[in-house]
């Protein structure tokens, strides 16, 4: 018998609105429309996202791209609505969650809320059939963390940041070096001339062997550098290139140290390991970590870059296997999706975050992600 | 038929009506600082249950667009758009201050609607006719001078207390928040294809150079 599911995701958690439609039929999964408004011009004068104009944005600019993406696909029978609840900014989160309740029923679609970083966990398999379990490392201007992903809904948080992201790492020392925002990408572009070894920075956490990150120390200490030492363009070239190396050292340490614990946990051969996020975008990382990949006996997967960085097809998608994990008759009621609260914080993990010694309190005081 | 559903969260309050005409089949509204997110979706499918009305029978929609509190009045849109786009219905917008003015026991008088915007800016519309104005709390000659010349019967709005020294003769009618009767005949008549929120205040941020390093040229 064929099937075929078709999903409209929403995303809206940071400074990206974003609608797709995602179908999977016995032919495979395919992105029937992945529209994107970014806000980066809109932030670019702060150097940063500011939230409120980011809400401002999403609000505006929501139902003109869901039109879009319908249209798109070809104005599509829709079987689901998925839009992201959580973790993000939340004045952003409710918009789109509040579009997306609307737009369900209105059609009498059912609504599931998709936590975010489980749209980036299973993003790969949009465009591969990336097999579970899998081990993923989500590196973007937000999150940070090493996931364990065995199957749709069942994931463990091998290790997170304590701290910053190393993308908000990336961004802000790029920010202090006059190259401008968002500076990711200006940064890894900069750090080609340089000598990564010419800067001595600090490296995190040392003492420790689990698979968390902290970036904080290093941005302040570039920082320091920076007005300290950078005078020529010479000088910057070497202060990203030993950013670049410092931060793909860190990546590399705990990524090895993740495929260990995650080869005693699983007996699968040539396990995936998927790089997503923004940062996943890095050349200078990406060969890094590849090369950790192999001598682990993993194989690097990262998406393409569109649905590496904030896209809805990640979330239509994430909601598309939860659809058919629990098959028709146990997805939640309409009182209960017009009920979706948004959460600013949400782990996708919650047993690990709540048993993190930095994180003794749940809800509003409890772990971001 | 003219059903038309209206919505407002600007103010402290979550509200939705479903009307045919001049005729209110099913009205609520709940007073609340926050939570309209969770609660105005499950309003509007109570509405629809109750009255065994459908989204796609809709002729027009309605929501507040502020001034007010910025989630709710995004909230409160945001919804809309979405019930909007998936029924394919018409949308449009109020102005919260046009909504307060158009209460039904206000028609025969000169009126100012007068909401609190927080750090002393009050948001005031006078009716008929008037245009939203900021005033400052702090300013009290600008004031003075505003209420010269404008002069006024009634007071309306959750802040008109705070203005009822300016305007000594006028009289108060006090609303926490639009009757959602008032948005539904506007609607009709003075609805706004624009549906950007009035904030009536930019967004918190300050571009800033500040600790960004200058290469020696």
């Amino acid at each position: 018998m064929s099937s075929s599911l078709t999903v409209l995701g929403i995303e809206s958690s940071c400074d990206e609105t974003a609608v797709a439609v995602v179908r999977r039929d016995d032919a495979g999964t395919h992105v029937l429309s992945s529209v994107i408004h970014s806000q980066v011009m809109q932030h670019k004068a702060f150097g940063g996202v500011v939230p409120e104009i980011a809400a401002r944005s999403h609000v505006e600019t929501i139902d003109d791209l869901a039109r879009q993406a319908l249209a798109e696909a070809g104005d599509p029978g829709l079987d689901l609505v998925a839009a992201t609840s959580g973790p993000g900014l939340i004045g952003g989160v409710m918009v789109g969650l509040s579009f997306a309740k609307g737009f369900a029923l209105a059609r009498d679609l059912p609504l599931i809320g998709i936590n975010h970083l489980e749209g980036h966990a299973l993003s790969a398999r949009l465009t591969e059939d990336v097999q579970f379990p899998f081990l993923l490392l989500l590196i973007s201007g937000g999150h940070c963390q090493l996931l364990s992903v065995k199957g749709v809904g069942d994931y463990e948080r091998l290790g997170t940041t304590i701290d910053d992201a190393a993308g908000e790492a990336f961004d802000k020392i790029a920010k202090v070096l006059g190259l401008g925002y968002p500076g990711g990408p200006a940064l890894e572009a900069c750090a080609k001339t340089g000598d990564a070894s010419r800067f001595t920075l600090p490296r995190a956490l040392l003492g420790r062997k689990d698979c968390d990150f902290s970036f904080s120390g290093l941005k302040t200490a570039a920082a320091l550098i920076a007005h300290a030492e950078v005078k020529t363009e010479q000088d910057r070239a070497d202060l990203c290139a030993g950013v670049q190396a410092a931060i793909a050292r860190q990546l590399v340490e705990r990524s090895d140290r993740a495929m260990k614990l995650f080869r005693e946990q699983t007996t699968v051969t040539d396990p995936a390991f998927v790089v997503a996020g923004g940062v996943a975008a890095n050349l200078a990382l990406r060969a890094a970590l590849t090369a950790t990949a192999e001598k682990n006996g993993f194989v690097l997967k990262a998406p393409p870059l569109k649905y590496c960085t904030d896209n809805a097809a990640m979330i239509a998608l994430a909601g598309l296997e939860h659809y058919e994990k629990l098959g028709k008759g146990a997805l939640p009621d309409t009182e209960t999706g017009m009920s979706t609260i948004a959460r600013p914080r949400w782990p996708l993990d919650e047993t690990s975050a709540a048993h993190a010694p930095i994180h003794k309190y749940s809800g509003r005081k409890g772990a971001k992600a | 038929m003219a059903l038309r559903l209206v919505i407002d969260t600007s103010l402290n309050a979550c509200g939705l009506g479903l009307f045919d005409s001049e005729t209110c089949l099913f009205d609520i509204t709940e007073g609340m600082t926050r939570g309209q997110q969770e609660r105005l979706p499950v309003m509007a499918l109570e509405a629809f249950h109750a009255t065994g009305i459908k989204a796609r029978d809709l002729n027009l929609i309605a929501v507040t667009l502020g001034p007010g509190s910025f989630t709710g009045v995004r909230v409160g849109l945001s919804f809309a758009k979405g019930l909007a786009t998936g029924a394919g219905v018409p949308l449009k917008g109020i102005g919260t201050l046009e909504a307060l003015g158009r209460h039904a026991n206000l028609q025969d008088k000169t009126r100012l609607a007068v909401v609190n915007g927080g750090r002393g800016q009050i948001y005031v519309q006078r009716f008929p006719l008037g245009a939203p104005v900021t005033l400052d709390i702090h300013a009290p000659e600008a004031i003075t001078e505003f209420a010269a010349a404008n002069s006024v019967d009634t007071l309306t709005g959750p802040a008109a207390a705070l203005l009822s020294g300016y305007w000594p003769k006028a009289d108060e009618f006090p609303q926490t928040w639009p009757s959602l009767d008032a948005i539904s005949n506007l609607a009709i008549d003075a609805g706004h294809d624009d549906l950007t929120p009035l904030y009536m205040r930019e967004a918190d941020a300050i571009a800033s150079t500040r600790g960004i390093i200058s290469l020696n040229a």
